[in-house]
Formats: structure tokens, C-alpha cells, sequence
């Protein structure tokens, strides 16, 4: 008894293990929170998707019906409109915004008269509430007397589109007001990482008689390749998820041609209650942002500078 | 070291899943152990009509015992009337107090999101409210709400006996639509004056209405006054097939779609030509973009014709929407001026939820605010058996008479071949086709699909639905 005592005595006592224990009971308390709030609805919402359950009936309204829900999306003409406008959206908003945001952030940092003025109204609009910023994108692109087409007419363009309630245009009109409230985010981000750009270099270039393309081509865009690698992920991942201009402006329509995969989600959990099919619409989009994810730190190596 | 790692994170894994089924199974016996009360309530209220004497003894000492009843609402801009209706009521029941807690600020679509999360977490509200039909009849069916036939044959009464109106969902009552609105159009008077026009007669039809609205309309550019406006709602597209037929305008009476009707093709063909072709209703394109509010443009006089439902009364006197013309009223129009006189009714249903802890006080109130209560708070037409529509109706509008083309008001209201029409029958799937009309309706609208394809999507796509649903 009292050397088997002194035995775990002496286990405690080992620096190593120790030092785990504590290790240990420091991320306790946010590892239950963790397992609490996150692992579990997740494994719940996993056990829903294969499900049909209206959840205004209950707990006992849950019925199993195996890989139903999957085998429905594929037939399922928001589903594949969803995904379609996620990954056009995805496709666009993510290099116009870098390609821009870098651009932008370079003018501003080397050749710009108050480029912190300017600097903060790019920001003004990713600090905006998104409904007021759509509330005047709305008036602005209002299709028969709002400036935008007002302006298109008079440059002689008979029949401009109608933008949010145009079922060809509403998409893009969304993917450009996604782009203008992000823009300001970016052009931040890649502000400070340009700072962290050496200026030995520049002045190296200079002298082997690089000029300001040259530079930027050179030494900008491979300098700054981490801050990319970090944008483009957090980036990629966001725009996956996004919700709220399309639930402001145009809540899917006309017909289902701006509806996303967050949005669908959401329209099929809340307004029509079939829980299970919206978790099954839950984990699909989780499954494409898992690949994507790991496809992009696959090539994380040939992104950073180490 | 890279073991010790290895042992340790798997040990961590299988204590976290152990952890989680723990909680997992907690959290199932916990929400079973809340939801236990809220059953037990039910079936206590289920048996009491087979063990009334028991009941009577259980209720005699709780006359005394104070209770109070939670009503869960939205409409928190009747705060006044809802709080008078609760003090006559209290004191007819002094020891009865109703307690209002609002949800979605006068939006019902917020209200019924909150509140049937609410419901399904089980917390006890008393009474709760839906807007419409079919939303009244999902919640019924799945549970939310208990009822109501136990308690009028309690007082040997039946729900038909007392109310005009009465939807029965699997052959019980689980609600009231206390508050009545009928559809009808209101037209600004001095536009009507200006252009020339009379009152339209009782017997008005939508030839008449779209040539009215032709002569109606004025202006250009931003300024364009419509003769004519149709809201965003899909189901703005059933005023044809409403003018036409009784009941349900979603579908037939045997269950099928009513989207192939000759009716339902007429009236999306002439709001496509009004919107487009004549230009003399505001376009659906201009209502989508700027999310228009059809109470502003009606009193800011930017449309001239508003078809839309009596519920709109007490929003000509009030301050918000404060203007100086005088509003005349015409029925909702015919095809043919010998149809008779349909008038769609809906209502805002009232019910006892399923997790009320006083179900019986909270059915004695809802009688209550049901029948006294609609003239107490005089906001809406009574569904009470034997009330006068035209009598709800000045109640409604007392104070701001001026504002009112009373005569007409009194020719519609008093219509002597006027006969109630509204859904029978409504499927739990009702909101799914309503969401599905939208979607095909706008793209037709919009000028991106025929009408042929977009009635053919309509009845191909709205047959998934029932399948789906069978």
C-alpha cells in the first residue's frame, strides 16, 4: 500500500507528467465550453442530418430516414443553384479582392496624398451595418429612376439591367456590393503587411535599376505572400458562409437566383421547419469547405517564405 | 516522448467522448424531465371532461389562487387595447391577470420564429397568436397548441355555436381567428374625383378595375402616380382565382392545385400587361428593389388603387401614415359582374399553447378576447356569431370618420349578397406552395419566363410538394 502510494507520488512528481496535468487543467474550462457548445451540436446536427423532423413537433416528432436527405440534394434545384452561385461568388469576390485590395493598399502606402484619409473611408463601409449599406445600394441600383441606371441611359444604354431583380444580374450585383463593403478589410490587412516589406530590398532593385512594376512584381507579391495565404483562406471560408446581403436584399430571388448555401440552409431550418434536410444542406457545405481548406494548406508550403 | 504524446491525446479523446455521451445523455433525460410537467398539463386537461367532478373539486379552491396568464403577441402597437381588454376581463375574474409579452414588434414573421422556439424549448406562455391559416393550421398539427373542443363541450357549447368562423384541424378546434380581415380595395377619393370617376358599384369587374387604373394613373419618371398597385406576396396573384371560386384559392376542393384555372391565367396575364404594357400599376421590378411598404405608398398617394384588406381601417387614423385625403372602399372586383359575391376572409388566430400552465383560465380568456374583446379593443372586425360587420367596422373607425368615404364604406360592408369565403381546408404544406407561387409568379413578372412555363412549373413543381408531403 504505501509504496504503491509513494509510487504515484513520485509519478506526480516527475517534471513531465506534472506538467502535462497542468498543462491539462488550464484548457479545462475551455475545452468543456468547446465540448459543450460546439462538439456536441455538431455531432447532434450530424445524428439530425439523417433524419426527417419538423422541430416544431418536438423531440418525439424526430423520424429516421436514413440517406434520404443526401440522396435528395443532388435532385434538388436550390441545392445545386446554391452551390453554383457559392462557388461563382466564391470564385469572383476572392481574387477581384485580393488583386484589389493589394493594388489599393500599394497606391496608398507609396503613392498617395493623404492615403490615410482615404485609407479610412475604403474602411468606412466593412464597418457599416450591412442593412444600411444595402438599404442604399437597394436605392442605388433601383432598376426604372436610380442613379446607376439613370447613368447607364444617359450614356446611351437602352435596357441596363435591373440588377436585384434581374435573374441574370442580381447575382453579380451582389457579388459587387460584397466586394465593395469587403474591400476596406483588405486593403488593412495588406497595408500592415507591406509595412513589414523591407525597404532594403527596394533599394536594392533600385540600384540593379528595377522599375515600379518591375518592384511590385518582383518584390511586393512575393513578400507578401503570407498575408495572401492568410486573406485568401479566411477569405474563402467567409464567403462559404455568407448570409447577410443576400437575406437583406433579395432573399434568394427572383425565383431562387441569388440564393446561397447559408441562405438555403436557413430558409429550410427556419421558414419551412425540415430540420433534418437543413443539417443534411449543413454538413454538405461543411464537406466542401473541409476539402477546400485542405487543398489550400496542402500548398501553404509554396505560399509562405519560409 | 512522442508516445507518451500519443497516449495522452488518445486518453483525452476518450475521456472528451465519454464526456460528451455523459452530457449527451443528461441533456436527453433533462429535457425530458421539462417536458414531463407540460405533458402531465395536457393530459390532466385531456382526461378532465371524463373526470369532471374530480376537475370541479381540483378548480373550486383554485378560484381563489391568483393567476396569472401570459400572452405572447406581436401587435405591440395595440398595447392600449390589448391592456383594456385584460382589465374587463380581470374584472369579471379578479383573480385572473393577463400579462402581454410582445415578440417581432408587429412583424408576425419574427413573432413566430421566436416564439415557436419558445415552445419547443417549453417554456409556459398561455396564449399565442399565427397571422394566417396556414400558419395556424402547421402549428396544430405538430403539437403547439391544445385543444379547444374539451373545454366548449365542457360548457356544452360547440365552437360553431359561438364564432362565424371556425377551422376545425383533425376534427378539433385548436384556435379562433378572433380578429377578421376581409379583402377589399381602397382607392384615394381625390384621385377618384380628379380623374372624373364614380365610386365602383358593388359589382365591379376587373375590366372595370384595370380600366380604372389606366385613367388613374399620372405622371413620369420618379413621379408616377399608379393607378394601380399589387403587393410582393405571392399570394397577391390569388385575387383571380378568389374573385372566382369559394374556399381555398390554393386549390380545389378534392385537393389539387388551382394554378391551371382559367382564372388564375387571367389575372397574372392582366397584371403583366398593367405593369407592363399599359404602365398603370407599379411595377413588380420597382416593389422588390425598394422593398416597398405598401401602407406608405397608399397614404404618401403614389398609387391611387390599393387591393388589399380591411385590416388596413385603422391605419387611415393613424399618425404614422398622417394624410389629407379621404379614402373611399370598393369590393374586391368580379370576371363577370353576375359572380357572386365572394369575400375572402383571414384572420389573426388566437390559441391556447400546448405548454400553458392554466389552460382553463387561458381558454375562458381567449373566449373572452374572442367575442367581448375585438369590440373592447375595437381594432378589427368581430368573428363573434351574430356581429355586425358594418358595427366592427365604425368601431374601427370612430374618430377619423372624416378621413372615410363612410357611404361607401357601409355599401361594401353591407353588401346583401355577400357570402363568407375562406379555407376549409389547408394543408400543413400550404407555406411551401405559397413559397413556391412567389418564386415562379416574380420570375414571370419579372419577364424572364412565359406564362405557360411558369404555370406549368407551377403545377409540376406543386405536385412534388403534395407527393412529398402524402
Amino acid at each position: 500500500m504505501k509504496r504503491a502510494a509513494r509510487q504515484q507520488a513520485a509519478i506526480f512528481q516527475k517534471p513531465a507528467v506534472k506538467e502535462q496535468v497542468t498543462g491539462f487543467l488550464f484548457i479545462l474550462p475551455g475545452f468543456v465550453g468547446f465540448i459543450a457548445f460546439i462538439l456536441i451540436p455538431v455531432a447532434m446536427s450530424l445524428g439530425l442530418s439523417f433524419t426527417e423532423w419538423n422541430f416544431l413537433k418536438g423531440w418525439d416528432g424526430i423520424h429516421f430516414n436514413g440517406l434520404k436527405n443526401y440522396m435528395k440534394l443532388f435532385s434538388d434545384s436550390w441545392f445545386t443553384r446554391s452551390l453554383v452561385n457559392n462557388l461563382l461568388y466564391t470564385g469572383v469576390t476572392i481574387p477581384v479582392l485580393l488583386i484589389l485590395g493589394l493594388i489599393t493598399a500599394e497606391i496608398i502606402n507609396h503613392h498617395c496624398y493623404m492615403g490615410n484619409l482615404i485609407r479610412v473611408l475604403i474602411f468606412i463601409p466593412y464597418i457599416a451595418s450591412i442593412v444600411a449599406v444595402c438599404t442604399v445600394w437597394q436605392v442605388m441600383l433601383q432598376p426604372s429612376y436610380g442613379p446607376v441606371n439613370q447613368f447607364l441611359m444617359s450614356i446611351g444604354i437602352e435596357n441596363p439591367p435591373r440588377w436585384l431583380v434581374d435573374q441574370k444580374w442580381a447575382i453579380w450585383a451582389i457579388i459587387f456590393i460584397n466586394v465593395w463593403t469587403q474591400l476596406g478589410y483588405y486593403v488593412a490587412v495588406y497595408m500592415s503587411g507591406l509595412r513589414n516589406v523591407s525597404k532594403d530590398l527596394y533599394e536594392a532593385a533600385q540600384i540593379d535599376g528595377a522599375g515600379g512594376v518591375q518592384q511590385f512584381w518582383y518584390i511586393t507579391i512575393p513578400m507578401v505572400k503570407p498575408t495572401t495565404f492568410f486573406l485568401a483562406t479566411m477569405g474563402i471560408i467567409s464567403s462559404f458562409k455568407v448570409f447577410d446581403v443576400v437575406s437583406v436584399l433579395t432573399q434568394g430571388g427572383p425565383g431562387n437566383s441569388t440564393s446561397v448555401m447559408a441562405y438555403y440552409i436557413y430558409k429550410t431550418a427556419f421558414q419551412e421547419f425540415k430540420m433534418g434536410y437543413a443539417c443534411a444542406l449543413a454538413w454538405a457545405l461543411f464537406i466542401i469547405i473541409f476539402l477546400v481548406t485542405v487543398f489550400q494548406w496542402k500548398f501553404q508550403s509554396s505560399f509562405s517564405n519560409e | 516522448m512522442k508516445k507518451t504524446r500519443k497516449t495522452i491525446t488518445s486518453v483525452t479523446l476518450a475521456i472528451s467522448m465519454a464526456a460528451m455521451l455523459g452530457a449527451c445523455s443528461s441533456g436527453g433525460s433533462s429535457t425530458e424531465g421539462t417536458a414531463s410537467p407540460a405533458q402531465t398539463d395536457v393530459s390532466q386537461a385531456e382526461s378532465s371532461p371524463n373526470s369532471q367532478p374530480s376537475s370541479n373539486q381540483a378548480s373550486a379552491p383554485q378560484e381563489e389562487e391568483a393567476v396569472t396568464l401570459r400572452f405572447a403577441s406581436w401587435q405591440s402597437n395595440h398595447d392600449a387595447g390589448n391592456q383594456a381588454v385584460a382589465d374587463a376581463f380581470h374584472e369579471l375574474h379578479p383573480n385572473i391577470t393577463v400579462q402581454f409579452d410582445y415578440y417581432g414588434d408587429m412583424n408576425s414573421k419574427d413573432y413566430l420564429q421566436k416564439v415557436d422556439i419558445m415552445l419547443m424549448g417549453q417554456e409556459p406562455i398561455d396564449l399565442v397568436m399565427a397571422p394566417s391559416f396556414a400558419d395556424y393550421v402547421v402549428r396544430a398539427e405538430s403539437g403547439s397548441y391544445l385543444g379547444l373542443n374539451q373545454f366548449f363541450q365542457e360548457e356544452g357549447l360547440t365552437a360553431e355555436d359561438e364564432f362565424n368562423v371556425v377551422v376545425p384541424v383533425n376534427e378539433d378546434v385548436y384556435g379562433i381567428p378572433g380578429e377578421l380581415k376581409y379583402n377589399l380595395v381602397l382607392i384615394n377619393k381625390d384621385m377618384l374625383d380628379a380623374a372624373g370617376l364614380s365610386v365602383p358599384s358593388l359589382d365591379w369587374t376587373w375590366e372595370d378595375y384595370r380600366s380604372y387604373a389606366k385613367a388613374l394613373t399620372h405622371g413620369s419618371g420618379p413621379d408616377t402616380v399608379y393607378g394601380s398597385y399589387f403587393h410582393s406576396w405571392g399570394s397577391t396573384n390569388l385575387y383571380g382565382i378568389s374573385s372566382a371560386k369559394e374556399g381555398n384559392s390554393y386549390f380545389n376542393s378534392d385537393g389539387t392545385l388551382a394554378f391551371d384555372s382559367d382564372a388564375f391565367r387571367d389575372f397574372l396575364q392582366m397584371r403583366y400587361d398593367m405593369e407592363n404594357v399599359d404602365l398603370s400599376s407599379t411595377p413588380l421590378a420597382d416593389v422588390k428593389a425598394l422593398n416597398m411598404n405598401y401602407r406608405d405608398q397608399f397614404f404618401n398617394g403614389t398609387i391611387a388603387m390599393l387591393p388589399m384588406g380591411s385590416f388596413m381601417f385603422s391605419d387611415i387614423g393613424n399618425e404614422k401614415y398622417a394624410h389629407d385625403f379621404v379614402t373611399t372602399f370598393a369590393r374586391m372586383p368580379l370576371w363577370d359582374s353576375q359572380d357572386p359575391h365572394y369575400n375572402t376572409v383571414s384572420g389573426n388566430f388566437f390559441a391556447v399553447a400546448s405548454t400553458s400552465q392554466h389552460p382553463k383560465e387561458a381558454y375562458e380568456f381567449l373566449k373572452f378576447w374572442c367575442q367581448e374583446g375585438v369590440s373592447i379593443k375595437g381594432m378589427f372586425i368581430s368573428n363573434e356569431k351574430g356581429a355586425d360587420k358594418m358595427e366592427s367596422t365604425s368601431r374601427i373607425v370612430s374618430g377619423f370618420e372624416d378621413l372615410i368615404d363612410m357611404d361607401a364604406l357601409t355599401v361594401v360592408m353591407q353588401d346583401p349578397d355577400w357570402v363568407d369565403s375562406y379555407e376549409e381546408f389547408t394543408p400543413s404544406y400550404q407555406s411551401e406552395i405559397d413559397s413556391l407561387l412567389t418564386e415562379e409568379t416574380d420570375i414571370y413578372l419579372l419577364g424572364s419566363q412565359s406564362l405557360d412555363d411558369t404555370i406549368s412549373n407551377l403545377m409540376s413543381r406543386g405536385n412534388v410538394i403534395i407527393e412529398e408531403n402524402k
